[in-house]
């Protein structure tokens, strides 16, 4: 008899959550509260806090140009000639963007929020419900910093390097391939990571714009508007608005954030052919790869963090840029939990230090043909420690990248000890 | 209907036994495709109910259906196979009300009914609304009423009523008894039914939760599962002991024991085509090498079977949970109908030695005397000769 108060239980916990359900809110973006907390700290004194309602007028500056989760739009403050509609087109943010559904003819919809939204979250800010026991943790776009792209640093990726990205998935991580994705799904998705993007820069610059402001509107719409007996507006007013539309959409935005994203393909690297040596089967093979070897420990110092033997023991301590935006600020030490704790309250991800890679795993997450792994070297990892190699040739880049290529095979007990570098070591 | 029932020791019909089992063989299926249902995001492919994009749920077009896109047919097929679990119920419930004495086992079926329809209310509500938690407690409820379903099918076997005439024979000094077992047992259904509520809250994630309650329930649900591991092998090895010999509660403990194994394996399984190896392994060449392959058929079916293989656990702790109560309790409260049905055809013989083996009857029967008079309302197997036998 005992089953049946687990039916009743059952039944009645059923009735329950079907009466008393209302159907729960559709999910919103979430307030960039770690970069408010890191500006505050920045430029305020002692427990000092912004007002408030800044956060409010962000907010609706926010929905009004890029709109919410489930009504995206974007700004294509030019109208139809907008250049910004070869960046984002809107009716693939549509596609991405929205509660999951699919049609009966399999046309899917709410593509993110399936996909992608429980690592990278629904604002982008990589910080899903999963986030925590991912590691690395998954991308946070607002930053607008892509890892394994074709351009140089501080330059945003192409579609083709996101779309790779899905396609390939990054080997060692959580991010997926989304193979099984048609390619136009898949584009919908590269355009929403960049609308996602676009915003959360957006956002990050109108939060550390509010230490400028002296308590006044960052964009006053009562300036423009009439008063209440009918007057109009006067001159001198509706200057101070356009001059304000002017800082910070026309500044701000239209001229500051959205054109780096234009035509970015123009903008790629380019890797030049391999010289005949880096092939295998050349005779002089191996003294190329060996001459490489003596670059990554000499002129190239990549043994600073990739240590001694390649193995990734090298620097330890480091952090990558997500962590660092906002562990540099006064007083927070990394290692120490307590002095931190208010940023993990307002949302940080517990700061974890960024491992430089065992070169001696057959694994290049930003894919490993040679093209790749010479895109790494020469352009560096953007937001990771990795840097860009300036001082070298490309020849020699082409010699460090063969002797990359061959680290997963060198035989550790053949290796002859090689002069080091010194001053790389003192640095550590 | 009762004319068959010879001999205490015969069965009334195995007809509610058998629709059981087909009904068992209908859910687990229907576990499964609802697990892909949630696996592939299916769960709004099609947007209305009870009908499906306009038709009546059973004249949808089949070439539509079989034709059309992956999670359409996973969604539909999943309605069309609860529709089916719940015609078998009815089936059940007209058999069971048709030959079985037990009146708790009546209300039994009745509640099993019940509970069907209450998940296709559940399942029909989470599209209507398109509501997570709806999901969650739709995902919870199926292998619940599969549990139940087994227990059904545990109480109305032969096993069940042999061992009830057994029960009669043996002293009470002969008994073997072992609280233990049912206490664990009980508490392990318990607790795999808690972990299966923790798994439907990990599966069914709003896209907005915390990802530090995220790893809680993720902490929980890896803490139940070493709980449930070791819980199942003590009660596997204490059950190895002699004298729990031939009491009919090693099988269900030996195949739990291997759907225990087989589902934390399933459990790290779903824990890599998800999210890949966690980062321990980062400098082993296997797990740095691993892309995780998104809505893959690898990823697709090792998340299922974790779901699936879930509910077949529970389904076999209420299994092994009433073997245990049956075979080591005191004598039950929840024979009283079959015993006062036995009861009153062996005292209107007026001799209890119906058979050569059962010499002890009398004395169980005495101690049963109360029990059978609070439920008068038994119908009455037809004493037959004995000798018909
Ligand atoms: C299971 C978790 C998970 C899911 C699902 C996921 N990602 Fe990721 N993603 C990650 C992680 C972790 C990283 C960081 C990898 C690294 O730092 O090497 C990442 C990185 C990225 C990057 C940055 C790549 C770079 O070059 O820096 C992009 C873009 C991206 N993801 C887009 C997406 C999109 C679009 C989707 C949905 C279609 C998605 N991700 C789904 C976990 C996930
Ligand atoms: C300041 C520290 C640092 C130095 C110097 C450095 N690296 Fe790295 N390297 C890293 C880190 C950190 C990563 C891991 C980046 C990630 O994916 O998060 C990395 C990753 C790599 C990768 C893997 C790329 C991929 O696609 O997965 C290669 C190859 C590599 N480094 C080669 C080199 C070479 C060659 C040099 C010398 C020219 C070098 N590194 C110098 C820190 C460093």
């Amino acid at each position: 008899m005992f089953s049946k108060p687990l039916h009743f239980a059952l039944l009645l916990a059923g009735l329950i959550v079907v009466a008393g359900c209302e159907k729960s809110p559709p999910p919103n973006f979430r307030f960039n509260s770690v970069e408010w907390l890191k500006q505050e700290r920045l430029h305020l004194s002692g427990d000092d806090k912004f007002d408030e309602g800044y956060k409010q007028e962000i907010g609706s500056i926010l929905t009004t140009l890029f709109g919410t989760p489930d009504e995206p739009k974007f700004p294509y403050l030019l109208g139809e000639d907008d250049p910004a509609h070869d960046v984002i087109g809107l009716d693939n943010l549509k596609l991405a963007a929205g509660a999951v559904k699919s049609g009966i003819e399999g046309e899917h919809q709410g593509l993110y929020r399936e996909h992608c939204a429980h690592c990278h979250g629904v604002t982008g800010d990589g910080a899903g419900p999963t986030a925590e026991v991912l590691n690395p943790y998954p991308r946070d776009f607002r930053l607008s910093k892509y890892k394994f792209k074709s351009t140089p640093l501080r330059q945003p990726p192409t579609d083709h390097d996101l779309m790779t990205i899905l396609e390939n998935g990054i080997p060692g991580t959580a991010m997926p391939s989304f193979r099984t994705l048609p390619k136009e799904e898949l584009q919908a998705l590269v355009e929403y990571v960049k609308y996602l993007t676009i915003r959360g820069q957006y956002e990050r610059y109108l939060i550390s714009e509010i230490a400028n402001l002296d308590g006044g509107s960052i964009i006053d719409l009562s300036l423009k508007s009439e008063t209440k007996d009918g007057e109009k507006p006067s001159d001198d007013d509706v200057e101070e608005f356009e001059d304000q539309m002017y800082t910070f959409i026309g500044e701000g935005l239209q001229e500051g954030i959205i054109p780096r994203w234009l035509k970015p393909d123009r903008k790629v690297s380019k890797v030049p052919p391999a010289p005949e040596m880096f092939d295998l089967a050349h005779a002089s093979h191996e003294d190329f790869v060996l001459q490489g070897r003596e670059l990554f420990f000499s002129k190239g110092n990549c043994m600073q963090c990739h240590g001694q033997t390649g193995a990734g023991d090298g620097q330890l301590g480091n952090f990558d840029d997500w962590t660092n935006d906002w562990i540099k600020t006064a007083n927070v030490d990394p290692f120490d939990p307590e002095t931190y704790a208010d940023f993990i309250a307002v949302g940080a991800l517990p700061p974890r230090p960024i491992m430089p890679r065992n070169l001696h795993l057959p694994v290049y997450r930003g894919g490993d043909h040679p093209d790749d792994i010479y895109l790494r070297v020469a352009n560096g990892i953007e937001g990771t420690p990795m840097p860009a190699s300036s001082a070298l040739t490309s020849d020699e880049i082409w010699k460090i990248v063969a002797y990359v290529k061959s680290l997963p095979f060198e035989n550790l007990s053949d290796r002859v000890e090689l002069p080091v570098n010194d001053e790389a070591i003192s640095n550590r | 209907m009762n004319s068959k029932l010879k001999n205490p020791n015969d069965i009334p019909s195995r007809l509610p036994h058998r629709v059981a089992i087909v009904l068992a063989a209908v859910v687990f299926p229907l576990i499964w495709v609802g697990g892909l249902v949630t696996t592939y995001d299916a769960g709004m492919a099609v947007p209305d109910w009870p009908g499906t994009y306009g038709y009546n749920m059973f004249l949808y077009p089949m070439e539509t259906w079989f034709f059309g896109p992956f999670d359409l047919f996973v969604e539909h097929g999943h309605r069309l196979l609860g529709s089916l679990a719940g015609l078998v119920a009815i089936v059940l419930v007209v058999a069971t009300l048709g030959s079985e004495p037990r009146r708790w086992v009546k209300l039994y079926s009745v509640a099993l009914l019940l509970l069907v329809i209450a998940q296709g209310l559940l399942g029909g509500l989470r599209v209507l609304f398109d509501e997570r938690t709806l999901a969650q407690v739709h995902g919870c409820v199926g292998p619940a009423f599969f549990a139940s379903v087994a227990g059904f099918i545990v109480v109305t076997s032969r096993w069940w009523w042999r061992q009830s005439s057994d029960r009669k024979s043996d002293s009470k000094a002969r008994r073997v008894r072992g609280s233990g077992l049912i206490f664990l047992s009980t508490f392990l259904l318990a607790a795999s039914f808690g972990q299966l509520v923790v798994g439907a809250f990990l599966r069914h994630t709003t896209v907005s939760l915390a990802p530090n309650v995220f790893r809680l329930i993720v902490v929980l649900h890896i803490a139940v599962a070493v709980l449930l591991l070791l819980g199942t092998i003590t009660q596997w090895v204490v059950s190895r002991l002699p004298r729990f010999k031939g009491i009919g509660i090693r099988g269900s403990i030996n195949v739990l024991m291997l759907l225990v194994l087989a589902q934390v394996m399933l459990g790290v399984g779903t824990w890599v085509v998800k999210y890949g190896w966690p980062a321990w392994f980062a400098q082993q060449s296997f797990a740095a090498t691993f892309v995780v392959g998104e809505k893959t058929f690898l990823q697709g079916n090792i998340v299922t079977a974790h779901v699936a293989v879930g509910s077949l656990i529970l389904a076999f702790w209420t299994v092994h949970m009433l073997r245990c109560r049956w075979s080591l309790g005191p004598i039950a409260r929840f024979h009283a109908g079959f015993e006062s049905a036995q009861d009153k055809h062996v005292n209107s013989k007026g001799d209890a030695s119906f058979n050569g083996s059962h010499q002890n009857a009398n004395d169980s029967l005495d101690s049963n005397e109360k029990e059978s008079q609070l439920s008068p309302q038994i119908p009455q197997p037809t004493p037959q000769p004995l000798t018909s036998s």
